[in-house]
């Protein structure tokens, strides 16, 4: 099937920029993220900028396990806040093997989902957000992944 | 519903950076400087991309005047030559608005151009006269940069 656009499109939530180089990454400070590229996005058609920012803030999130992996979508608000969907944990043997697949938070209403974090744990468990563990130094021989993301993707990932 | 837009898609027109409407140095105008310092405003009408540098004076009113004590929106459009229209939405009385009476509907833009911005105004103490009247200056005004019009009417 072939989406014919014009079509006269009304609103749309869409992240429309990444720049020279990757934009979501770990920030400076511990626990926090940042945009390395600013941000346009819209939400219900209405575009909003968010600048280059370092040392975001994330709102605290259960803790995950050690030996999973998970996707946590980040996205902005009309404020331009940055707001965090956990998703669902899922072992990593499990991902490994083809039993699991990892799927993609939905995100909040009246959010722009503009990219995404995806934690594998090691050796220990990990809390993303303050007062939690620093990304990259605190998931015990796992591995971070940073997304940055036009529209949450259609497919769940399979690794 | 969901659309999956993983489906080939045609087409499409949109603004695909914020303007960043605002004032113009001709007070009655208004004006685009890209908020993200590039200079430049993209677009695309049918799928065809374009662009419009920033500049002063470049959005004229031209639409019939507003009461006073109303409140309206102004859509604007603009071309694949680049050359901006702004059209008037209808007028809805403010305290209407604000008691929950009546909704601002987006005005539709014109064929073969992309709306890329809006400005709500609110006639507060006088007619507001487009192309002549000062923007802010017996009013007051709200800028909207647009990706495209949005779904839901503004309540308030």
């Amino acid at each position: 099937m072939t989406i014919n656009a014009n079509e006269l499109l009304r609103g749309g939530t869409i992240r429309l920029n990444r720049g020279a180089s990757a934009s979501l990454a770990e920030g400076t400070g511990d626990a926090t993220c940042k945009f390395a590229v600013a941000v346009d996005f819209a939400i219900d058609g209405i575009l909003y900028h968010k600048a280059i920012t370092d040392n975001i803030a994330m709102t605290a999130q259960t803790e995950q396990a050690l030996a999973t992996t998970c996707l946590y979508l980040v996205t902005l608000t009309t404020g331009a806040a940055v707001a965090v969907v956990k998703g669902v944990e899922v072992a990593n043997a499990d991902l490994t093997s083809g039993k699991a697949v990892l799927r993609w938070p939905a995100p909040a209403v009246d959010t722009c989902p503009v990219g995404a974090i995806k934690v594998a744990c090691g050796t220990t468990a990990f809390q993303l957000g303050t007062g939690g563990d620093d990304l990259t130094d605190d998931i015990g021989t796992g591995t971070v992944t940073y997304y940055d993301l036009c529209l949450v993707p259609a497919s769940p990932m399979t690794s | 519903m969901t659309i999956n837009a993983n489906e080939p898609i045609r087409g499409g027109t949109a603004c695909l950076n914020k303007a960043g409407l605002g004032i113009a140095g001709t007070t009655s105008k208004m004006r685009t400087t890209a908020a993200d310092a590039s200079g430049y405003m993209d677009f695309t009408i049918k799928g065809i991309l374009y662009s419009l540098a920033d500049a002063d004076n470049n959005c004229v009113f031209t639409a019939d005047s507003q009461a006073v004590l109303t409140t309206c929106l102004y859509l604007c459009c603009i071309t694949s030559g680049n050359v901006i229209s702004i059209v008037k939405g209808e007028e809805v009385l403010t305290a209407d608005l604000t008691a929950g009476f009546e909704a601002l509907h987006w005005p539709a833009p014109t064929a073969d151009t992309c709306p890329f911005g809006a400005v709500k105004v609110v006639a507060t103490t006088a007619v507001f006269t487009p192309g002549t009247t000062a923007l802010g200056t017996g009013n007051t005004v709200t800028y909207y940069d647009l990706m495209n019009v949005p779904a839901n009417p503004i309540r308030s």
